[in-house]
């Protein structure tokens, strides 16, 4: 009887990419201290590490399935699910604070109905902290995709976020 | 009687020889450097609070709650992670700490359900006694509101334990105790901060991960989240006894924890030298078919194996087969009867057992299981070297730095001796291994041998040769050691025949299918090494050279000097509990216990004085010979004790129709086995719960064997031996099994300084233990050879018979996994059967592609003995031309296939090379249907009558 459900996600990725990675990995040296060097490749490869990836790497590395997923999860830097068409960073850090940031990112959950780190399949969007932009001076910025929108207020939060939805009716 | 419990120091011993001494709380105390202050303290009677921490991992400090003051040192570092020093000034208690860990564990308890009375580890929990060891009071936190864990699920897929997320408390000691103690790496902590949680494998279930379920997180958690179901369900145990595992030939052991006269748990004991604390999923948990309701507790009779079996009680079917084994020996001559000995009995009741048959049958017709696994390992070690045993503990792998393993899989069959040679791996020392398959410790995480030698099974000798040639050829020889402790004459007789040019790498290249450069690579990594250990098990032995190839080991090893040292040696690694203690006792038809022939005058004349009447000095049959007499007529009685020939032995056909013309065939087991439903008497035997007496391990070591609760059946399985012996006119009595070890070592000059009470005393002890080794010899042959001079013997390469032909054109090679063991008869009957629920086909996706076989496909599996059918699994691990499988099930007739052919000195028979052919089929072979229809039948006549 299993209590738990696998949450191990479905699997996006398709066979041709599973060759691609295994080929792009042979240009490694399996030492185990290059797994992250190969985790940021691939996340620029792929856009994620997709779950397929880590008996891949595994088996590379001579590690085990546990101990790679063990490497993806600590870091925020790697993504498990495919990224939605726009990455919407807003800023947390001091001076973006001072300015409003906690405000907004509350309107901005509420507008998505997502948390930090999920994505809304509603608007394409994925929402993630970010600790300054230097960008201090124009607090409180975000960032879609690499545009910066500066001095964010609540009222060009809901045009930014309208635009977004019409270009992709488009 | 009262719950044994390993005092945990915390932090692992040091190995240091320097010592150090310092002052805690005012005491003195003088450690090994390198030693934890957490240690120190405890060796004081001082526990310091801890959860994270536990003395079989290296410490952590990640808990925070073990924080001590140091004079002259500022803040208060960690007891666990901090090394003594010399003259240091530690205080474990004061306000300043108590504030402290208060503090922490309030933290700790405010994410975690305060449900401590009803929860499973109630009264056996670390959480809890460090709660009360801080003296925390109240939680200010108030963790029910705050964000926490509560609503964390359970994973309740593994059969025998839970995890219970809720309760977790991050320490991460389950996850290193799979790494550093298994071996596995199946947990890991996903994510951090607040989200950090263990996940099995990608968080996936634990049954669906790597896990191999050996039990040693479970052990290692110090709350209720990973927990044996055995106790949410009964409770926790409240007292245990120490004893031996009944499993394999590494001999672990372990604390029966019960309640009452219920079993709760097997948990493995730190005291065990076999296993240091470590278990396997095998002895861990699969000890249910002890209850198993198959299991037969009554004696039975029949008159004719076609008649239904009748209930009797233990005097009439005493009588019974007293009466007909009387009745043959008078039709049919003395020799017309014989037993086989069992490697899961005791070395008690297997040394009655071979009594039985020398005194009151008058014969030497006794031989044992061993036959079809190591007897080559007795021979070809004795001859070699002077002694029918491996030459090792199993701590000696843990100063190996070249490991040569052949035809052993030990993370399937010696799972704990595999962590420690893991281990060792990732400690820095190299592995060759030389086996048809690429089995784990080929790769697997943190883990890579230097080599693999994949040879086509059944060349194993012209590899040793071709090793030993190139060793010589490259002067790589330790002319010293030969020099001094070889015969030289014999030596030099080799020499000339291992220069030969037939034996050089180049020459057996392609035979083997390695290269040969490979080859002489390894060869000089194991010649070169400071300490090189060679590892073997049953894929050297059951061939048709298997004793040439244990010589073959024995020559490389003293050709290198790699015999008598820490680190070295030759070890079998041997696959019943107690297959080496059942050589030691005799089990065979032309030697007495401790290996002397029977034609020895001297050596029978100190039996025959023992047992007041003289002994038969012929050798008797053997288990081969047994069943070609029966089949010719002049065999007709047998008492089989814990064995089941008509699973385990080559050539079922043949087996069957021997066991059919027996007139009187006597089982001894737990349950009907195969070998039962042509058995006229049955004696229902006790399983190692009810067992009391010693087994000995693959390392030489007598491990005691205590009786958790009574026999279930109201005997001992010595006293229905002597019951037999004494209705048969023959005077065998024993007051308790302890009388028979005092015969065993009067009359075995080996064994002579062992007794119940010595083990009780010191825990376990290899032989040879004598005046010489009172403490017994936990590394053979230091200074030199037991038979004196080390003696290399020939080792000519000669092909088995059994060839590839374009009818059969692959070999089958056949072997086990770690969930099952044997012929399964006790597995079988426990929830193991989730990860290896039938035998299944491994083999190579050319191999397959070319015969158009998809995974899970029914093949039928011919050789020109007999066909079965199996499911298929492609796969990697093979090389092309080779398929695998297990014997573990009765029904997949794996013995339907394997031939007569055996090894030329000892008769084991050639499991490992078979001719086969595979191809896609709809339905089951002709045995199959025959077995089902045969049960079926059976299930109808083996409907027992009460008596
Ligand atoms: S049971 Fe053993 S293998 Fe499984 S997770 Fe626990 S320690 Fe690892
Ligand atoms: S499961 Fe147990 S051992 Fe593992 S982290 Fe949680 S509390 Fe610690
Ligand atoms: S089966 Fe072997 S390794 Fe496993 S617990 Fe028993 S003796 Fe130890
Ligand atoms: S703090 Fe937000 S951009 Fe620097
Ligand atoms: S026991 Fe020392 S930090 Fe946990």
């Amino acid at each position: 009887m299993l209590d738990i459900a696998h949450n191990v996600p479905k699997n996006h990725f398709e066979d041709w990419q599973l060759e691609l990675a295994a080929k792009l990995l042979k240009d490694f040296d399996s030492e185990e201290h290059n797994l992250l060097d190969v985790l940021h490749f691939f996340q620029g490869t792929f856009g994620y590490i997709d779950k397929e990836l880590i008996p891949l790497l595994a088996k590379f590395f001579n590690l085990s399935r546990a101990e790679v997923h063990g490497v993806i999860s600590f870091y925020h830097d790697f993504r498990d699910e495919k990224p939605a068409a726009y990455v919407l960073k807003i800023c947390q850090a001091e001076s973006c604070q001072a300015m409003g940031s906690n405000k907004l990112t509350t309107e901005l959950k509420a507008a998505l109905n997502i948390d930090f780190h999920e994505t809304s399949t509603a608007t394409d969007i994925t929402l993630e902290p970010v600790y300054c932009l230097g960008n201090c001076s124009c607090s409180p910025n975000l960032m879609i995709n690499s545009q910066m929108f500066s001095r964010v207020t609540s009222e060009s939060l809901t045009q930014i976020l309208q635009g977004l939805t019409e270009e992709q009716h488009d | 009687m009262s719950l044994d419990k390993d005092i945990d120091f915390g932090t692992p011993e040091s190995k240091n020889q320097v010592l150090v001494s310092l002052e805690i709380d005012g005491h003195q105390v003088i450690v090994p450097k390198g030693t934890s202050i957490m240690r120190a303290a405890k060796q004081l009677g001082t526990s310091i609070p801890k959860l994270c921490a536990t003395d079989n991992l290296e410490a952590f400090g990640s808990c925070r709650l073990c924080l001590v003051e140091i004079e002259g040192r500022r803040g208060m570092p960690a007891s666990c992670t901090t090394p003594v020093e010399a003259d240091m000034v530690v205080h474990t208690q004061t306000d300043k700490l108590a504030k402290l860990r208060k503090g922490v564990m309030e933290l700790y308890i405010s994410d975690h359900p305060l449900d401590c009375l009803t929860c499973s580890a109630n009264g056996d929990c670390e959480l809890q006694d460090t709660a009360g060891e801080v003296g925390l009071r109240e939680v200010r936190y108030g963790g029910y509101q705050g964000e926490n864990h509560l609503a964390a699920t359970t994973d309740n897929s593994n059969p025998y334990f839970s995890f219970d997320a809720s309760k977790c408390i991050v320490c991460s000691r389950c996850v290193r105790a799979c790494d550093e103690v298994q071996g596995t790496f199946a947990l890991t902590i996903s994510k951090r901060g607040f989200e950090s949680h263990v996940s099995a494998g990608i968080e996936e279930s634990f049954l669906a991960s790597e896990c191999v379920s050996c039990g040693a997180c479970v052990q290692a958690c110090p709350t209720a989240t990973l927990m044996e179901k055995s106790v949410i369900e009964q409770g926790i145990p409240e007292h245990s006894i120490e004893t031996t595992c009944a499993y394999c030939g590494v001999g672990c052991t372990f604390n029966v924890e019960m309640k009452g006269e219920q079993v709760i748990r097997m948990v493995p004991s730190k005291k065990g030298k076999a296993n240091d604390g470590h278990a396997c999923v095998k002895g861990r948990f699969a000890w249910g078919y002890a209850s198993h309701k198959e299991r037969i507790l009554k004696p039975m009779l029949r008159s004719s194996i076609d008649d239904p079996w009748q209930e009797v009680s233990w005097d009439e079917a005493i009588q019974f087969t007293a009466k007909r084994f009387q009745e043959i020996q008078q039709q049919y001559g003395r020799k017309a009867i014989g037993g086989i000995t069992s490697s899961r009995a005791t070395n008690e009741e297997v040394f009655v057992v071979q009594k039985l048959v020398r005194t009151a049958f008058k014969n030497n017709n006794v031989d044992t299981c061993a036959r079809v696994c190591h007897s080559p390992t007795g021979f070809g070690l004795n001859k070699t070297l002077g002694t029918s045993a491996g030459t090792q503990d199993f701590a000696s792998v843990e100063s190996a730095d070249v490991i040569l393993l052949i035809g052993a899989n030990p993370t399937d069959a010696h799972p704990v001796f595999a962590s420690r040679m893991k281990k060792r791996l990732r400690e820095g020392a190299q592995i060759i291994v030389a086996d048809p398959r690429r089995i784990d410790m080929v790769e697997s995480p943190h883990i890579k041998a230097v080599a693999h030698l994949a040879l086509r099974p059944g060349t194993n000798v012209a590899l040793i040769n071709a090793f030993a040639h190139t060793i010589v050829e490259e002067d790589l020889v330790d002319w010293d050691y030969v020099n001094q402790r070889c015969d030289k004459e014999l030596f030099e007789h080799w020499l000339a025949f291992i220069k030969q040019a037939n034996n050089a790498p180049e020459s057996v290249a392609t035979l083997l299918g390695v290269d040969a450069e490979t080859l002489r690579q390894s060869a000089r990594l194991y010649a070169e090494a400071e300490r090189a250990a060679i590892y073997y098990g049953l894929g050297v032995t059951e061939h048709s050279q298997g004793s040439t190839m244990v010589m073959g080991m024995a020559n490389l090893a003293m050709l290198t000097g790699n015999l008598g040292f820490n680190g070295c040696g030759v070890n079998p690694l041997r696959g019943q509990n107690n297959v080496q203690g059942s050589c030691d006792m005799g089990s065979f038809p032309h030697e007495l216990p401790g290996y002397r022939s029977v034609s020895d005058d001297l050596t029978r004349q100190s039996f025959e004085q023992d047992w007041g009447l003289s002994l038969d000095n012929e050798p008797g049959y053997r288990i081969p010979n047994m069943f070609n007499e029966a089949i010719s007529g002049t065999f007709r009685g047998m008492y089989i004790q814990g064995e089941d020939v008509a699973q385990s032995d080559p050539d079922i056909h043949h087996v069957e129709a021997a066991l059919r013309s027996l007139d009187c065939l006597v089982v001894q087991d737990l349950f009907l086995n195969e070998t039962a439903k042509y058995a006229h008497v049955f004696l229902p035997g006790t399983s190692f719960l009810e067992k009391n007496g010693t087994f000995t391990n693959a390392e030489r070591r007598l491990g005691r064997v205590r009786p958790a609760i009574k026999p279930r059946t109201g005997k001992h399985e010595w006293q229905i031996t002597m019951d037999i012996a004494q209705a048969m006119g023959y005077p065998m009595h024993y007051e308790h099994s302890s009388e028979i070890m005092q015969e065993i070592a009067r009359l075995t000059p080996t064994f002579a300084g062992i007794s119940f009470d010595k083990l009780d005393r010191e825990g376990s002890v290899q032989w040879p233990c004598n005046d010489e080794a009172p403490n017994g010899t936990p590394i053979m042959h230091v200074g030199g050879f037991v038979r004196g001079k080390g003696a290399f013997e020939i080792t000519e390469f000669v092909a088995t018979e059994e060839k590839v032909t374009p009818k059969f054109p692959l070999l089958l090679t056949t072997g086990r996994i770690l969930s099952q063991y044997n012929v399964g008869a006790q597995t079988r009957r426990t929830e193991n059967n989730v990860w290896h629920p039938e035998d299944i086909l491994e083999i190579h996706p050319h191999d397959a592609d070319e015969r158009g076989i998809k995974d899970g496909d029914l093949i039928m599996l011919k050789s020109r003995k007999g066909e079965t059918s199996l499911h298929a699994l492609i796969s990697e691990r093979m090389q092309p031309g080779v398929v695998y499988t297990t014997f573990h099930m009765p029904f997949s007739g794996a013995n339907i296939v394997t031939t007569e052919y055996s090894d030329w000195a000892t008769n084991c028979p050639e499991y490992k090379v078979t001719a086969v052919q595979c191809k896609l089929t709809d339905h089951i072979s002709e045995w199959q249907q025959h077995f089902l229809d045969y049960q079926e039948k059976q299930n109808t006549t083996n409907k027992v009558i009460p008596a």
